[in-house]
């Protein structure tokens, strides 16, 4: 996904977009790639990342559920940013 | 470790297989079956080597990934070739074989799920516009199947009675190349039948 698709997902400033993906970037759980203008980025998780992020998020779920009854949301499934 | 380091390593290591089987097959005229994985690993990291993705700068991570896994195959195998060879020797007592088979059917099972551990890490030797499948959804897809069948095949070789365990670990093994051959010929199916992407 291009990082003006994954902003669309968000209601966030695009400095603090490119924060997270900053941060992300570095522990190497995604992957940015620049052509002209344009910045694609790639989910690169192993599938211990994965599942523990799965975990986490079930159980951040059900805890921002408890306290303020929403989801969260994911910015793409993985295998499908590209 | 450079990437140049790795295959020097992974074709030393080939050629060790070699050598023992070669030395099981003058040992015993049905050796000779010991040869086949060794031929089987060299087939398949030719076919790494030269088939996987365009040649450029991109494809880099992919070899280098691919030299370290073809290197620690051929040695795992020059290291079950070894051991196998005491026993025909008999410098290590036959009574060792059980827990010999086990040690390296777990072993087997732990390399696989640590393999499919970090494929989906890996990325595309294309460009985005360029892919001819799927190819990270396959490899997401691939390594999620490894890990699970190489975790279920080190559950059974600690679990199970030996010939149990080899059996069952086989049909893990068969079902687990079904199903990753079948989900990469579903990518190309889809893709072909596609319109190519507007760039």
């Amino acid at each position: 996904m291009t990082a003006g698709e994954l902003a669309d997902h968000f209601d966030l400033a695009k400095p603090t977009m490119s924060a997270h993906f900053a941060v992300l970037r570095e522990a190497d759980l995604i992957d940015a790639e620049k052509s002209g203008t344009t910045i694609t980025y790639r989910l690169k998780m192993s599938v211990l990342e994965d599942a523990l992020l799965g975990f986490a998020e079930t159980f951040g779920l059900e805890l921002e559920h408890g306290r303020r009854g929403s989801g969260s949301r994911r910015p793409a499934a993985p295998g499908t940013a590209s | 470790m450079t990437s140049r380091s790795k295959a020097v390593l992974g074709m030393c290591a080939l050629a060790l297989d070699l050598v023992l089987g070669l030395w099981f097959w003058a040992l015993d005229p049905d050796g000779a079956r010991r040869l086949i994985p060794v031929v089987v690993v060299g087939v398949l990291w030719a076919f790494a080597e030269f088939a996987q993705g365009p040649a450029d700068s991109r494809r880099g991570p992919v070899v280098d990934w691919h030299r370290t896994v073809f290197a620690t195959i051929a040695l795992v195998l020059a290291l079950r070739m070894g051991v196998r060879l005491a026993v025909e020797l008999e410098v290590v007592g036959a009574g060792w074989v059980p827990t010999l088979r086990r040690g390296f059917g777990v072993l087997g099972g732990v390399l696989l799920g640590v393999w499919g551990n970090y494929l989906p890490k890996l990325l595309s030797p294309w460009r985005p516009e360029e892919q001819p499948f799927d190819w990270q959804g396959v490899h997401r897809f691939v390594g999620w199947l490894a890990t699970l069948s190489g975790l279920g095949i080190a559950v059974v070789w600690l679990t199970l009675p030996i010939p149990v365990a080899g059996g069952t670990a086989v049909a893990i093994m068969l079902t687990f190349v079904i199903l990753a051959f079948g989900r990469k010929l579903v990518s190309l199916a889809s893709s072909s039948s596609r319109p190519p992407l507007a760039s």
